[in-house]
């Protein structure tokens, strides 16, 4: 397996075709990125496993510990390749939610997903930071979705300005300090 | 087709867009509004809107700045007025965001002043030193529990469980053992089946021989959650989970929300600030370019009319008085295109007038240059300095010089160089600066033609106010007149000397010889010779009175009895041949080749040229030479046979060149002197000329003028 930080072969066709073919990435920012990805099919099932290099902002840092709850969706999407992968047959996706709160009266930080009503206490934020950087995905996927063909596997992990609180929000779209979010592609070998 | 959408629509449309667009942005600002989520996109479009309407302000400002460059109609004007509308938009925009932005900003710091920020510190740390004493007071409680289960039996211990929660007024008590598993449990509740167990770092704390406590929330209830020893055998561990009253639950909560909020609101102090001076500042920018726009469009139709103005009084100053322009207001506007055109048209109705006037006076100008023109009589004019303004084309004839090149000039500059004229302006001059009236002058010039009788009359011009304005000669050449006259007078005369003189003339010839016939023999010889010779002089008398008569008959007569092609150079020949037999006399003939034919009295012009032959033969008692020229010369475009005849007899004073064409004038012994005079009425009843060449000082010249006969295609 290889790791693409970026789809860089696919915005350079893209640009050559002069066309709305560029794929946005935040993969070059600091603050998170991917350190390593794995994926296996058993039985119809798709198992990914990433793990980030996931940090915060001192800006971010600091709004989190003035209450403001941050959000990040973590996808998945597995296509597969179709003329030079401009455009890649959409097979299965699948996506999670995550949240993540400092509670002042606890003083704990709390991190919930749209997977389960419950959320994770942490007391520090690096084991808040620990448990987001470990995604987990798993995928069931059509008997005849997958078969020798050539896959991809695209994984974004996107932090959601929309949800930041509005005063925030132009804010966060300049500043890199706001650019909390990466993405990555496997592809077959 | 383009389609112009009316200046208000597209006004109202493009305000109503803004004014949408701002307060779509304003609602979606507030966290709780629908719109909230689309803050994002209203302000990505309002942005657009801006940089369209800063595009748009720009390709308009572009375009003026063009149309200043050249100078076009109403660029000045759409320049001044935009500006007047960026001035007036811009002054009070700007005062009301620096203010707004100033009360914002003050507003927004006054919400986090140190007292609020020190209340809600301190309405925490209550909150926390509430909750602490609570612990507190659980944990003494459990100790307390703990110490009175010490002394009983595990059996003890756990049916016990029951009474001393409800004496702790605890929701829970679980008696753990040393692994961590359920021995008795007590819940206040009575379907609980199994406690809310502790975490197994916690449970490995209080194994360490520390008691814990700590506050926690389970199924989202705040409660203090208790763990302690007790020395029951080889040692158990009590958990007691005790409920957190709900009035203080709820005031925790409310506190720990609202310093929650208050910290949030602390942290995005800044990006409140930033967000709302963005959204300010996007209101002017908008309110300012959308007023510009307006401002552009407006201008447009307010200068509309004023560039038609313009461009009709363009249309104007070039001549054209055709196109009128519309009037598409009511307005002032509206009302001075309207006056515009009345105008216009008044202007043209009198251009028309004016031009119908003065086509009339070219007419009336025309016609009279033409009558001028057309008549024979020399027509001069003066200004009020006499000084030469108009003249026709009869003066340059009569007068024989161009007198348009002395226009604006005295009557001495014409005459200066010719004397035949200065006779005539001296007598002219006088007449035009002292008469008031209408004179007339007979006045007689010799000019190079021969002499002239004009008859002059004159008038001063008055304009119709009564000043003098100048003055206008009349000059008739009426020297054919009194020749003609003098012709007639002369016929008349040689008509009745036939007559008279003629009739008795035969008798007396035969009466005298018959005297002779009567008497020869009856009378001496000497007698008789003296009759012979007395009848012989009277017989002579006779013959030489019936020539004179007859030559004064042939000068009654018409010379031009019939017309026919006369060929001169043949006739010339002709008549020279007779003269030439003469031993004293050599005719010498010099002519062209290819003379034209005259159409002439064959009879009439052989006349002619008998008369300067013998006269020429008259001259030259001693004999000499007579050359004849005959030459074709054009003459004012008119072709004529030129017949110059020269003797080298005595030839003729000048003093006396004047009166050799008048009848019975004859400086000869010989000769009845109506040679020359029926020569000239000859030549000159064929339209001919006949004048003494003074050139010639050898002796006698004459040169003879007769029209030649043009064949078409000559």
């Amino acid at each position: 397996m290889r790791v693409y930080k970026s789809a860089y072969k696919t915005r350079l066709i893209a640009l050559l075709f002069g066309l709305s073919f560029v794929q946005t990435s935040y993969a070059s920012d600091n603050w998170l990125g991917v350190k390593s990805m794995s994926w296996g099919v058993e039985d119809s099932n798709l198992h990914f496993q990433a793990k980030l290099h996931f940090t915060l902002s001192p800006v971010a840092r600091e709004a989190l510990r003035s209450g403001i709850i941050l959000y990040w969706d973590s996808e998945l999407i597995v296509s597969e390749a179709h003329f030079f992968s401009l455009w890649n047959r959409y097979i299965a996706d699948n996506s999670v939610r995550y949240s993540l709160s400092y509670n002042t009266l606890f003083n704990d930080y709390r991190v919930t997903s749209d997977v389960s009503s419950d959320y994770r206490r942490f007391s520090s934020l690096l084991d808040a930071f620990d448990y987001l950087g470990s995604q987990r995905h798993e995928l069931k996927l059509l008997p005849d979705a997958y078969n020798s063909k050539c896959i991809f596997v695209d994984f974004n992990m996107s932090f959601d300005k929309e949800s930041l609180p509005i005063p925030l929000r132009p804010i966060a779209y300049f500043s890199a300090n706001w650019n909390l979010s990466t993405n990555a592609r496997m592809k077959c070998e | 087709m383009r389609i112009r959408v009316p200046f208000g629509i597209s006004a109202l449309l493009l305000l109503g867009f803004i004014f949408l667009s701002l307060q779509l942005m304003s609602t979606a600002l507030q966290e709780a509004s629908p719109l909230s989520g689309m803050y994002s996109w209203l302000l990505l479009s309002n942005s657009v809107a801006t940089i369209i309407l800063l595009l748009l302000v720009g390709v308009n400002a572009f375009s003026l700045i063009r149309r200043l460059k050249n100078k076009e109609a109403g660029s000045k004007l759409s320049t001044r007025i935009v500006l007047l509308f960026i001035v007036l938009s811009l002054v009070p925009s700007g005062v009301v965001f620096y203010y707004s932005l100033q009360f914002l900003n003050q507003s927004i710091d006054g919400w986090f002043n140190v007292e609020i920020d020190a209340a809600m510190d301190d309405a925490l740390e209550l909150s926390h030193a509430s909750l602490d004493q609570r612990i507190r007071w659980d944990l003494k409680q459990s100790q307390q529990i703990a110490e009175r289960l010490n002394n009983k039996t595990l059996a003890e211990a756990s049916l016990g469980l029951d009474e001393v929660r409800e004496i702790a007024d605890a929701s829970e008590i679980t008696l753990l053992s040393k692994k961590g598993d359920i021995v008795a449990f007590s819940g206040l509740i009575s379907s609980d089946i199994l406690p809310s167990l502790p975490v197994t770092p916690l449970f490995l704390q209080v194994l360490q021989g520390e008691d814990y406590v700590a506050l926690e929330s389970i199924n989202d209830v705040l409660v203090v959650q208790s763990l302690v020893a007790i020395n029951i055998d080889t040692g158990y561990y009590l958990q007691i989970i005790y409920p957190i009253p709900e009035r203080i639950n709820d005031l925790t909560d409310s506190v720990e929300f609202a310093y929650v909020r208050f910290q949030e609101m602390t942290y995005l102090r800044h990006s409140l600030k930033v967000s709302f001076s963005l959204v300010l500042s996007l209101v002017l920018l908008l309110s300012l370019l959308a007023s510009i726009s307006i401002a552009f469009i407006s201008v447009r139709e307010i200068i509309a009319p004023i560039r038609e103005l313009v461009r009709g009084t363009k249309a104007v100053a070039a001549g054209f008085y055709e196109e009128l322009l519309p009037v598409k207001r009511q307005d002032d506007l509206g009302f001075l295109v309207e006056s515009f055109n009345q105008m216009v048209q008044q202007i043209s109705l009198a251009r028309d007038e004016s031009r119908l006037s003065a086509m009339e006076i070219e007419q009336q100008r025309a016609y009279l240059e033409a009558l001028l023109s057309s008549l024979t009589s020399g027509v001069l004019s003066f200004d009020a300095s006499l000084n030469i303004h108009k003249a026709n084309h009869g003066a340059n004839i009569i007068l024989h010089v161009q007198v348009m090149r002395y226009f604006g000039r005295s009557l001495h500059d014409l005459a200066q160089g010719r004397a035949d004229l200065q006779r005539l302006v001296d007598i002219l001059q006088p007449l035009l600066e002292k008469s008031d009236e209408i004179w007339q002058r007979n006045i007689t010039l010799d000019t190079p033609d021969g002499r002239k009788e004009l008859l002059c009359q004159g008038s001063p011009l008055f304009s119709t106010e009564g000043g003098y304005i100048g003055a206008v000669v009349v000059l008739d050449d009426i020297t054919d007149l009194i020749q003609a006259q003098k012709n007639a007078a002369w016929a008349e005369v040689a008509r009745r000397l036939a007559h008279e003189i003629k009739n008795p003339l035969t008798p007396i010839q035969l009466t005298a010889e018959r005297l002779q016939h009567k008497l020869k023999d009856k009378l001496h010889d000497e007698e008789a010779q003296l009759l012979t010779r007395s009848v012989r002089t009277i017989v002579q008398q006779v013959e030489a009175l019936k020539f004179m008569v007859d030559d004064f008959s042939i000068y009654a007569q018409s010379g031009r009895s019939k017309d026919e092609k006369v060929d001169l150079q043949s006739l010339v020949h002709e008549v020279a041949s007779l003269y030439d037999a003469d031993p004293k006399i050599n005719v010498l003939i010099q002519e062209e080749a290819n003379i034209p034919t005259v159409s002439a009295d064959l009879v009439a012009i052989r006349q002619v040229l008998h008369n300067l032959f013998k006269n020429a033969g008259e001259a030259m008692d001693d004999g000499g030479q007579i050359t004849v020229k005959v030459q074709s010369i054009l003459q004012a475009k008119v072709r004529y046979v030129r017949l110059a005849i020269y003797d080298t007899g005595c030839g003729v004073e000048i003093a006396r060149a004047k009166e050799i064409f008048e009848p019975y004038i004859s400086h000869k012994i010989k000769g009845t002197g109506l040679g020359l005079a029926i020569a000239k009425k000859i030549i000159e009843e064929h339209g001919g000329t006949i004048r003494l060449d003074s050139s010639y000082k050898e002796g006698a010249g004459f040169i003879v003028l007769l029209p030649a006969v043009v064949h078409l295609g000559k």
